[in-house]
């Protein structure tokens, strides 16, 4: 629940939500590349034409 | 179960005395240690958080990190100690020992059984150090903030390592194996080849162009410095036939002047004496005439007569008058049928003459021939006077002939020489020596000079394999050349600066297949790099890896520079609340919000309330009741509780390791939560273990863990 909470205090204060989705896995995973894996698919469904 | 001991070696003036343990060694992980002072509470929470670096942590106050600091850094003072605090739950040992000889404590963590030091900072990234003492409690709730700023540096930290990995990554990608680069290569290369079959093909033309031009133009010179050659050579040998036929003329001239001077000389000495006889002769005479020729005659010399032409007449008219009056004399003094009768007696006379040897008698007459001869010679002597006269006239007038003939030679001869004579001054068109010198030396130079042209040509046109007799055959050719076309009007010279022009042009494209060949390898060798380059798993993914490392950098400045300024500027905007932008007051708000979270419930006037915000700004606790509470109408000892409540409720995966001092001054109501969200916390596995001291009269060691 700690881990809700600082992710809510994050949430408040960031707009971007890719910035949002960064300090969620950041609060929740410990390994970097699942966390770079994770946020670049979340961009590429942001914006599918830039997809190769 | 910590367990603990220790060696304080004092030197207090008159002794030095040893300190150690007064109470038990071995301690519950949750234990309250109530003890009178100076019974060494206080000493052993200052020992545990030297241990863990507390010396070292910002978050402890500052009042509490100088006595932990003093431990070490007296001089009247020598420590030792060693400490294990282990915890069952989580399977973890904190092992902390310092020899007396050694300045540096020593810190290891025993995780399932593995051994490992933790220094200062690995220590604050997994363990949470609480050490606290209750202190200006009202103060205390904008502590609470460090564990904000703390996650923020933790955050942006793990912010920064992500923003390296993903530098790492577009790095890799960029030197990753990539089809497109390849392409791009491939592309350029197969540009290159082309760009370099242009120029390779551009240089053919432009060497078969050269080549046809050269022949061209050694040919035209061949036959142009050939021509003048043979030219230059007519006009020396023409020089010389010229010199030649001018010294055979001079020579010829010479003679012929040598020989009138010579014929004319003697031709003049006999026509003087025969002038001078004939004037004689005339002056006997005393022969008449209208123009006194013959004093004239008598004062002049015949050559300077003859060769006078004014003069020359009293000659020649002299001598036809004379001629007259001298047959005009001889007709009147003279008897014609005596002097008749005298040549017919003379011609008989001649005639018997012949034969007077012989016998014979002429009839009618009857005499022999030498008779009748002598009677005719009789005859004739009668006549004699009349003849000589006669023959004397007719001297006379012969030698008037004679010397009119060859005064008219003299005069003939005379005029000759002169035209001779005159024409050697005048003839201006004939050679000097020094002229033909000159000009023979001139043509000779231009000639050899000439030749030398010739022979660069000649032997330029062979290099080329044209055969000296071939030249012309080939000069006719190479004019319908097609390369040579466009060129045919021009002349030596505007050839040789076009096939210079066209040198140039050759070398340049040379120099610039060289550069294309070596683009060419230089791709090749890129293409070899690029194909033996291995493929990276976001190799499609450069833009979003991009993205991602701009929202990395954003948000880590936001972390580490924005809210860190928000923090630090709580203090100042609680002065002037009209400053605080929109974000500002948007991160406040958010910050009321998770400290009310962290706090859950207040006890006010013994009533407990849900915790809405805790507005730092307005110093107001807003609870779920509608109650607002007032910092300032906040008890000390609640304070002090909401303050350590925040504290435990960590909101980061740290295990906490809890040391309260003096909770004396809260009450049982305000002490109560605190130990209860201790035991809550040990018991989800998050507090290590908690030692909590308070002044008591009496030593009473007791446990919590089972409860209060």
């Amino acid at each position: 629940m700690e881990n809700q909470d600082i992710k809510e205090f994050f949430d408040k204060i960031l707009i971007d939500k890719n910035e949002k989705e960064i300090m969620k896995k950041i609060i929740d995973e410990i390994d970097d590349e699942k966390i770079i894996e994770d946020l670049l698919g979340s961009i590429i469904k942001q914006n599918p034409k830039n997809a190769k | 179960m910590i367990k603990y001991d220790y060696l304080i070696k004092r030197d207090e003036g008159d002794e030095t005395k040893d300190y150690k343990p007064s109470m038990p060694k071995e301690l519950q992980d949750l234990t309250i240690i109530a003890a009178p002072n100076s019974s060494g509470k206080s000493t052993l929470l200052n020992l545990v958080a030297l241990g863990l670096y507390g010396n070292k942590n910002s978050k402890i106050r500052e009042s509490l990190r100088s006595k932990i600091d003093n431990l070490i850094k007296s001089d009247h003072q020598q420590l030792s100690y060693n400490y294990s605090i282990k915890n069952e739950i989580s399977n973890i040992e904190i092992i902390s020992e310092k020899k007396i000889s050694s300045r540096d404590t020593v810190l290891y963590e025993v995780v399932n059984g593995k051994k490992s030091p933790l220094s200062s900072d690995l220590f604050n990234r997994k363990y949470n150090l609480i050490y606290d003492i209750p202190e200006n409690p009202l103060e205390r709730l904008y502590e609470l903030t460090n564990e904000l700023k703390d996650n923020q540096l933790v955050y942006a930290r793990i912010v920064q390592k992500l923003s390296s990995k993903v530098r790492e990554y577009i790095s890799q990608v960029q030197e990753s194996r990539d089809p497109k680069k390849i392409e791009h290569q491939k592309n350029l290369h197969a540009n290159l080849i082309k760009e370099s079959a242009e120029k390779q093909n551009e240089k053919i033309n432009l060497e078969k162009e050269l080549i046809a031009l050269t022949k061209y133009y050694h040919t035209l010179c061949f036959d142009k410095f050939y021509n003048q050659y043979l030219t230059k050579k007519e006009e020396l040998s023409n020089l010389r036939g010229q010199v030649r036929k001018q010294k055979k003329e001079i020579r010829l001239e010479d003679n012929e002047l040598e020989r009138l001077t010579r014929d004319s000389s003697s031709l003049l000495i006999k026509s003087k004496s025969m002038y001078s006889d004939v004037s004689n002769s005339l002056s006997r005479l005393k022969i008449k005439t209208e123009e006194n020729y013959l004093t004239v005659w008598n004062k002049n010399d015949l050559k300077k007569l003859l060769q006078n032409n004014e003069m020359r007449k009293y000659i020649f008219d002299g001598i036809k008058e004379f001629k007259e009056k001298l047959n005009q004399i001889a007709i009147s003094e003279i008897d014609r049928t005596k002097l008749t009768e005298s040549n017919i007696l003379k011609e008989m006379i001649q005639l018997l003459e012949r034969y007077t040897s012989d016998n014979i008698i002429i009839p009618g007459i009857d005499k022999h021939v030498n008779e009748l001869k002598l009677l005719l010679l009789d005859k004739y002597r009668s006549y004699e006077r009349i003849t000589i006269t006669q023959e004397s006239y007719d001297k006379l007038i012969n030698s008037l002939e004679e010397l009119k003939n060859k005064s008219s030679e003299y005069v003939t001869m005379y005029e000759k020489l002169f035209a001779l004579n005159k024409n050697r001054v005048v003839d201006d068109e004939s050679i000097e020596e020094e002229d033909y010198e000159k000009t023979k030396l001139k043509l000779q130079d231009e000639i050899s000079t000439l030749e030398a042209k010739i022979e660069y040509h000649r032997d330029e046109l062979i290099k080329m394999d044209v055969k000296e007799n071939e030249i012309t055959e080939v000069f006719d050719k190479i004019k319908k050349d097609k390369y040579v076309q466009p060129f045919i009007i021009y002349g030596p010279k505007e050839l040789r600066e076009k096939l210079d022009g066209q040198k140039q042009d050759i070398e340049k494209i040379t120099t610039l297949l060289k550069e294309v060949t070596f683009r060419l390898s230089r791709v090749e060798q890129e293409i070899s790099r690029l194909e033996n380059k291995e493929e990276h798993r976001y190799q499609n993914y450069e833009n979003e890896l991009n993205i991602l490392l701009n929202n990395l950098v954003v948000l880590e400045q936001k972390l580490t520079i924005e809210f860190d300024e928000y923090l630090k500027n709580l203090k100042k905007v609680l002065k002037d609340k009209k400053q605080i932008s929109a974000s500002a007051m948007k991160y406040y708000e958010a910050i009321a919000s998770y400290l009310a979270k962290k706090l859950k419930v207040v006890r006010h006037i013994n009533v407990e309330y849900n915790v809405q915000s805790i507005d730092l700004i307005n110093k107001v606790i807003k609870t779920e009741q509608k109650k607002n509470i007032k910092f300032d109408d906040f008890g000390t000892g609640q304070s002090q509780s909401a303050y350590l409540i925040s504290l435990l409720n960590s909101s980061d995966q740290r295990k906490i390791i809890a040391l309260l001092d003096e909770v004396a001054m809260l009450d049982e109501k305000s002490l109560s939560p605190v130990l209860e969200l201790i035991r809550k916390q040990y018991k989800n596995g998050k507090l290590l273990s908690a030692l909590v001291v308070q002044k008591s009269e009496e030593i009473k060691i007791k446990s919590f863990i089972g409860g209060i």
